[in-house]
């Protein structure tokens, strides 16, 4: 015989629901409820992690793949955008921040996972953790403190080391630092894919970095804090 | 020839500590308008190794192209209340092919059978109070149902092979069992 308590205690344990409230798009003006982000940004999610897993990963378990793509879905029907600010285009922090946090988050905790780099050297692989995440940029980014560094000279800096580089990479950081093109815009002109641009970007960061702290050994603790400090508007 | 390199515990954590992240993004995507705050990104940028990762990777994602966000070919379900009765829509496409109508008893009911990622979904519509019940059952008798709407969403599971949502109001919703795979129901109210 079924109580009025079993009953309570039924529906407790076969149905609940939980309240996240859309969100309102400033740039579109759309409510951007958990219903609205699934049925137009879907495939949008699941292309970004084929993306992600063609970088990070070497052969990809679809079963692995399943799991960051419903894990990314639980984080946005919990309500995970309820933080977009309207910097970027939603589109793009769907993919570039929601997936691949998630996406990095889910591989790093899988213990059977190897993540690799794709790179555009003859050896087709970086190793993306002994070369590029070196204990110099660790330094740089652990330590902000307060010394403020005069930004007019890191920019000549970074001007005058743009000068060395090849005509490739010089053309990469005029269309997207000073002249603020589209990656279409920039991918048309130059007639590359965004895979190599992204590599082109890594170097140009790698030697950016090092002419900066060769020549201003004391910018590895100055940069975050001048960042706030001159921040624009 | 490639060479798999370890680096397990190697990526820095994704988030930065200055909130940078939308900055970054839209500094790949070519939506940052001001010079000055281009290079201000790029000074940061070289100072945080997240930041730099979350920038090589937002151009790497750039090669999707918008026209395709979304998936055309989810099944979609139309219903409308017209008072007492629930009249499923028979001329939407995606409705007769994905997710076909079995029956409708006395206007107050509509049945659709739905092939939901191998796995097939009876879903009963009734008329309820204060707009429609969902009764849904599937062979896997452990399946946990979310159905997501503007507010939220809510789970539900079979009980007497029937999963049931109550009193859903006119809205736009998204039914799914394992969250990769959507329903996506659309009520209006007559």
């Amino acid at each position: 015989m079924i109580n009025t308590f079993t009953i309570c205690l039924m529906r407790y344990i076969y149905f609940s629901t939980i309240n996240v409230p859309g969100i309102m798009d400033n740039n579109s003006g759309k409510n951007l409820s958990p219903e609205y982000i699934l049925r137009e940004y879907s495939g949008l999610i699941k292309k970004s992690i084929k993306i992600l897993a063609y970088k990070y990963l070497n052969r990809a378990d679809p079963f692995l793949l399943d799991d960051i793509e419903q894990e990314v879905n639980l984080r946005i029907i919990r309500g995970c955008l309820n933080t977009y600010r309207g910097e970027a285009s939603l589109g793009n922090y769907i993919s570039s921040f929601v997936v691949r946090s998630t996406f990095l988050n889910v591989i790093t905790k899988n213990s059977n996972t190897h993540i690799y780099s794709v790179s555009d050297n003859d050896e087709g692989y970086d190793d993306y953790s002994a070369d590029v995440v070196s204990p110099v940029h660790r330094k740089m980014t652990m330590d902000h403190s307060d010394v403020i560094t005069d930004r007019i000279t890191i920019e000549k800096i970074i001007s005058e080391e743009i000068k060395e580089m090849s005509q490739r990479q010089q053309d990469i950081y005029q269309m997207l630092i000073v002249e603020g093109k589209t990656q279409v815009e920039l991918s048309e002109k130059l007639e590359i894919s965004q895979s190599t641009i992204s590599e082109h970007w890594s170097k140009i960061t790698q030697q950016l970095r090092n002419a900066l702290l060769k020549q201003i050994p004391e910018l590895k603790i100055t940069i975050g804090t001048d960042y706030e400090k001159s921040r624009l508007n | 020839m490639k060479n798999p390199a370890l680096i397990k515990n190697n990526i820095p954590e994704n988030s930065c500590s200055l909130d940078m992240d939308e900055k970054i993004i839209a500094l790949a995507a070519g939506e940052i308008n001001k010079y000055e705050e281009r290079i201000s990104i790029l000074i940061h940028i070289l100072s945080c190794e997240c930041c730099r990762l979350l920038f090589e990777d937002s151009i790497l994602l750039q090669q999707i192209d918008e026209d395709n966000y979304s998936i055309g070919s989810l099944p979609l379900i139309q219903l409308k209340i017209k008072g007492s009765r629930v009249i499923p829509s028979t001329t939407s496409a995606s409705h007769t092919d994905r997710a076909p109508l079995l029956s409708i008893e006395g206007d107050e009911s509509a049945e659709f059978r739905i092939n939901h990622n191998n796995e097939e979904i009876t879903l009963r519509v009734l008329r309820a109070e204060d707009g429609v019940d969902f009764d849904l059952s599937a062979n896997d008798k452990e399946a946990k149902f979310y159905l997501i709407g503007g507010d939220g969403f809510n789970t539900a599971f079979q009980y007497n092979s029937i999963a049931r949502f109550e009193n859903i109001k006119p809205g736009k919703y998204a039914l799914t069992i394992n969250l990769k795979e959507f329903i996506f129901i659309d009520i209006t109210e007559d």
